[in-house]
């Protein structure tokens, strides 16, 4: 019944599929790649469906192209538009788009594909509906094979930022004939764009892997075949994988991990600045309602210790609610929040209550945004304020802040929105209008500034103009920006040439070197 | 039997009917706006009111309560499971690819534990008190103690960080590349089998010495039989009914609950999936993974009844 030969057998077959299993996994083929660990999983690449984690931005931006393209500094610059025209009375715009530009799949960009583009981004029946940025469009056209023209129903300043996906992604150019040949759920999986990376292989939520368009139109420096985005959610994780070799670059890395990124060998590390975060104060109602009372507490924060203790020292105190990566922003004013007690003091006496006052404040129950808070709470108590931390599920949290503003006192904002819409940012946040509900600041001074703002093109007077908003927000305390954090990365320079993030916190994607490639 | 397996069956249907509606009226209850949930968390004053209205409205939120379980039930019916309110994909295709995994990494570590385990709780049952008793009583101690995260941090810092020798994540499918497969599965199966396997191994000692103390045993012992032949032949048997059930139920938690695994390991599973459906209130990825839960759930408890009259003659099921 027991067969002993056939046992050793077995056995030593099992030993050899172990020893083949357990040999060194790094042995990859002789491709320049390597591999990027995000925290985030990428939902859906048809670009007429909202996604906006950073890494699904990226992604978009490697295998999808805007008409223009946004610089860091907000000017337009050239993209599947190699030159645009616009008319005396702002009411049309011409794009010349460039010959000779094909999708992934192999049709060409035509005047046709972009019409098809705008209108379908424009539609509410498309994807998540119709794109806000594109709604003074009153009509667009195709001239001629390589010409767009888009017809304004009133002038849009901001219409030129918006065609070049400054604000959202889905102004990105998408291959009309894959979309229509594929239909939207299977083109959301398998993407055709004109960018200088295509979809190889993508396993939802594990990896996604880009490979270099051989037909690029664009110059392109970069010697990187294939990228990979490895979906790794548990930071401890994440900074194993990296360590392992596994992983080769990260970015949204959590302040406590990062030493240890750091200390792997031939680690280059960096971090731009991305929006702002806010202490929003809730208008409605006590104590808030008081200017006073919302000064008192500006003044009694220390942010300091917020920025040492849970940013790493990777953020730096607010000058109002323009972030330093804006085009807009001014370093001069209004003055850096810094912590004045007896400022304070003197605000809650002039509010009438030298006692001070309790707020509840809501926030989702995340370790690092609770850890603000009560760095926060220690602070405002020295002046006798007291912060209660109303750690709530995300669906709650949300509510607090754009529906019920009978749910907390004032609620915990992070503005990580593209910078070359003010609107994004001034508009949205604060006015009678804005989609933070709890806010509820609403002066015709300030409405009267968000309604010019798409009125202005002239880019000094555009400066001018935000600032001016800026001041006047800072000046009625609309609401306390305490600092402006930093999106850290990290890369093993020994392997990737070149990693930076620009100030919109996207990769560029033509510059990607595989040292010794 | 057979009509016992007939009735058994039959029930499943109201039982299914019962749980989904449950689970879609706390849904419904439960604060949170779906629509809300689409806006990322630190980009949340950037959607308009209008965007969402219009998001509501296509994704048939808008309508009643009883008007979205009736129309869910119908397309269960015709085999639709409807479509992600986040994923914006069909729950079938979803659940077509994040159950397999989930349904290997049961199958695997089950195996993997029940294999190492049993052999080990009939040996320390056998020799009671002696070194390897010992050493087995704190092994299990420390599988039930360490927490499933724990074990897994500790395996990728010994056998991929230090050692490297297997990678710390991911995932490849089997048809894609079997090595790369196996490879990635090797540590959360690990994992995963730890626990279990301590609770296997303590439950088969305890079941096997309760056993061997029997009459029949001892009479069996004074005939003269030997030693090997008591413990696998008369024994054992009757020792595994309550493994097979522990086993049996842990194959049904682990296919619901193997998020902190799945998280860590980057492995695209069914507890994740729920999870993120659960948080975002996705509705109909919520209803579907529940409806298959519960199904594969039912059916491990009836294989687990069967399996009890294969074991044990004595137990025979009237119609």
């Amino acid at each position: 019944m027991f067969n002993r030969k056939r046992s050793v057998k077995g056995f030593l077959a099992l030993l050899a599929l172990l020893l083949l299993l357990t040999m060194p996994v790094a042995a990859q083929d002789a491709m320049n790649e390597f591999v990027i660990g995000v925290s985030e999983t990428v939902v859906t690449l048809d670009m007429g469906v909202r996604s906006p984690s950073l890494a699904h931005k990226q992604v978009s931006y490697a295998i999808y192209e805007p008409l223009l393209r946004l610089g860091t500094d907000g000017s337009i610059n050239p993209a599947l538009a190699s030159d645009w025209t616009m008319s005396e009375d702002r009411l049309t715009i011409t794009l010349n788009l460039r010959e000779g530009v094909a999708f992934h799949d192999g049709s060409p960009l035509d005047a046709d594909t972009v019409v098809w583009n705008i209108n379908s981004a424009r539609d509410p029946e498309f994807g998540d509906g119709a794109l806000p940025d594109y709604g003074r469009i009153a009509s667009v056209e195709a001239l001629d094979d390589l010409t767009v023209q888009i017809t304004m129903s009133a002038p849009d300043a901001n219409i030129l930022p918006a065609l070049a996906a400054g604000s959202d992604s889905r102004a990105l150019i998408m291959s009309r004939a894959a979309f229509e040949a594929l239909g939207a759920d299977e083109y959301a999986f398998n993407p055709s764009g004109t960018g200088p990376f295509k979809l190889a292989s993508w396993e939802p939520g594990v990896e996604l892997v880009l490979e270099r368009n051989q037909a690029y139109w664009g110059e392109s420096s970069g010697n990187a075949d294939r990228v990979a985005f490895r979906v790794i959610l548990d930071a401890s994780a994440a900074t194993l994988n990296y360590q392992s070799g596994d992983v080769h670059a990260m970015f949204s890395i959590s302040a406590p991990e990062l030493p240890l990124l750091e200390a792997v060998s031939g680690t280059v590390s960096g971090a731009v600045a991305r929006g702002v975060n806010v202490l929003a104060l809730n208008q409605h109602r006590p104590p808030f309602d008081n200017i006073h009372n919302r000064r008192a507490v500006m003044y009694a924060i220390d942010v300091e210790p917020v920025i040492a203790l849970v940013y790493g020292g990777l953020a730096q105190p607010a000058r109002g609610i323009t972030p330093p990566n804006s085009f807009a922003y001014s370093d001069e004013s209004p003055p850096r929040l810094a912590r004045d007690l007896d400022a304070a003091r003197a605000e809650l006496a002039a509010a009438g209550n030298p006692d001070a006052f309790e707020f509840e404040v809501s926030v989702v129950a995340q370790p690092f945004r609770i850890q603000v808070l009560e760095i926060m709470q220690a602070s405002l108590a020295e002046v006798g304020i007291g912060l209660v931390i109303q750690a709530n599920e995300r669906a709650r949290h949300i509510a607090a802040l754009r529906e019920d503003t009978d749910i907390a006192e004032a609620g915990f904002v992070q503005i990580l929105a593209a910078l070359s819409a003010p609107e994004a940012y001034l508009g949205r946040f604060a006015g009678c209008g804005a989609n933070i509900k709890i806010v509820g600041y609403c002066t015709d001074e300030y409405e009267a500034l968000v309604a010019a703002l798409p009125g202005i093109f002239d880019s000094a007077e555009r400066v001018a103009h935000i600032r001016e908003m800026n001041e006047v927000a800072w000046r009625d305390t609309i609401s306390v920006p305490y600092l402006y954090p930093q999106i850290p990365y990290v890369y093993r320079g020994d392997i990737i040439g070149d990693f930076a993030l620009n100030g919109y916190g996207l990769l560029d994607w033509t510059n990607f070197t595989v040292v010794g490639g | 039997m057979g009509r016992y397996l007939i009735r058994r069956i039959l029930l499943m249907a109201p039982t299914l009917l019962i749980v989904t509606f449950l689970v879609f009226l706390l849904l419904f209850l439960s604060p949170g706006d779906p629509v809300l949930m689409l806006v990322p968390i630190d980009e949340v004053a950037q959607m308009t009111d209008e965007e969402m209205d219009q998001l509501r409205r296509k994704l048939g939120l808008d309508r009643p309560i009883y008007v979205q379980y009736a129309d869910w039930l119908f397309d269960v019916l015709r085999g639709d499971l409807g479509r992600s309110i986040h994923q914006r994909r069909p729950v079938l295709d979803l659940l077509a690819a994040r159950f397999p995994v989930t349904l290997e990494l049961a199958l695997l570590s089950v195996f993997l534990a029940s294999t190492v385990a049993i052999p080990i709780g009939i040996y320390t049952a056998v020799r009671p008190g002696g070194i390897g008793d010992f050493l087995g009583n704190i092994v299990a101690l420390m599988g039930v103690s360490a927490p499933n995260f724990w074990v897994a941090l500790l395996l990728i810092v010994v056998f991929s960080v230090h050692l490297k020798w297997l990678p710390a994540g991911g995932f490849v499918r089997i048809a894609d590349d079997p090595v790369r497969h196996v490879e990635r599965m090797i540590l959360p199966v690990i994992t995963l089998s730890t626990a279990l396997m301590a609770v296997t191994m303590r439950l088969t000692r305890s079941s096997m010495l309760e056993v061997l103390n029997e009459d029949y045993v001892r009479t069996a012992r004074s005939k003269g039989l030997g030693q090997r032949r008591i413990v696998f032949v008369h024994a054992l048997k009757n020792a595994l009914i309550p493994v097979v059930t522990t086993v049996g139920l842990q194959i049904g938690r682990i296919l619901g609950g193997t998020i902190v695994i799945e998280i860590i390991f980057s492995l695209p599973g069914m507890g994740k999936l729920l999870l993120d459906a659960i948080f975002g209130r996705d509705f109909p990825v919520v209803q579907g993974s529940v409806l298959l839960i519960t199904l594969v759930f039912m059916s491990i408890n009836l294989l687990v009844d069967l399996t009890y009259a294969s074991i044990d003659p004595r137990i025979r099921y009237a119609s």
